[in-house]
């Protein structure tokens, strides 16, 4: 079983959430940004062996998205914030 | 808010009166009919000060919290979101009023069921992860989570009688069939709501 601490409800079991895909930092400056650059941000996505920033949503709970830094070798989580608010690595 | 017109539950003729003698260790007790107001608003100083006003009661603002008034109980569901429940009829639930509030009728999403005896809790973890121990649930707390994989909301009233359970109106039957078969083996006594489950015209 994996617990994650959900900032809004507490410690609550992994079935209760929905994985949500790797939490990738939008463009800062979205209209600026050129194709392959949307491209980048639409479809690469790193396969981290260790850790893993996540967007995971609290769907049987108070369904608000959230922000998860979690390994992926031991299932260990790091860190869980409202999204964009994890503290830097 | 809620039109007075004939609301049948979702548990009509499955939540029927059920003796199991006298050794029932679970009691089953649908409560209905009831209105339930969705609350959405910026928990901030003023909307606090005007959700006392317009409902007697204090905000709940901490995680997994609830409050209870003169009016009925205001359940917290999430950061910038509340459940107000009480009975149907409540004076206040027909023409409330709170600045910066998103008020919402869901009075027929879901249906309650208040689940109450000695081996409650024993009977509850059988289909739900929450740590149902007084010491880490006492009066007042209210959780959403899953039970049997349906999303319910699970709160102990501060009467401490039993918790009161919501579950979706959709998901009722299924719902209904676990609470029962879940409550089997300690006994399971059933009191049907009074009256026929509906309310009058008005």
């Amino acid at each position: 079983m994996m617990l994650i601490h959900c900032p809004h409800c507490g410690a609550r079991d992994v079935t209760e959430f929905t994985y949500g895909g790797a939490g990738a930092a939008r463009p800062a400056d979205p209209a600026a940004a050129d194709d392959p650059q949307w491209a980048d941000y639409v479809y690469m996505r790193d396969n981290p062996r260790g850790l893993h920033d996540e967007l995971w949503q609290h769907s049987a709970g108070c369904r608000r998205w959230i922000a998860v830094r979690r390994n992926t070798l031991t299932h260990d989580v790091i860190a869980t914030a409202r999204p964009g608010e994890l503290p830097p690595r | 808010m809620a039109d007075a017109t004939i609301r049948r539950s979702a548990l009509a003729g499955l939540a029927v009166p059920l003796s199991a003698g006298s050794g029932a260790g679970i009691t089953l007790l649908e409560r209905h009919p009831l209105v339930m107001i969705n609350l959405r608003g910026v928990a901030d100083a003023a909307f606090c000060d005007a959700v006392r006003a317009a409902c007697g009661a204090e905000l709940p603002v901490a995680p997994n919290t609830s409050g209870t008034g003169p009016c009925g109980e205001i359940l917290k569901l999430g950061p910038d979101e509340w459940l107000l429940v009480a009975d149907a009829g409540a004076a206040w639930s027909e023409k409330m009023i709170i600045p910066g509030a998103t008020l919402t009728d869901v009075s027929h999403a879901r249906v309650a069921v208040r689940v109450k005896g000695a081996k409650t809790r024993d009977m509850l973890a059988k289909g739900c992860a929450i740590d149902l121990h007084p010491r880490q649930f006492p009066p007042g707390t209210c959780v959403q989570t899953a039970i049997a994989k349906i999303n319910v909301i699970l709160h102990q009233p501060q009467d401490a009688d039993g918790f009161v359970l919501y579950a979706p109106r959709s998901f009722a039957g299924s719902f209904w069939h676990w609470l029962t078969g879940s409550a089997a083996e300690f006994g399971c006594h059933v009191i049907a709501p009074p009256g026929d489950g509906s309310m009058p015209r008005r």
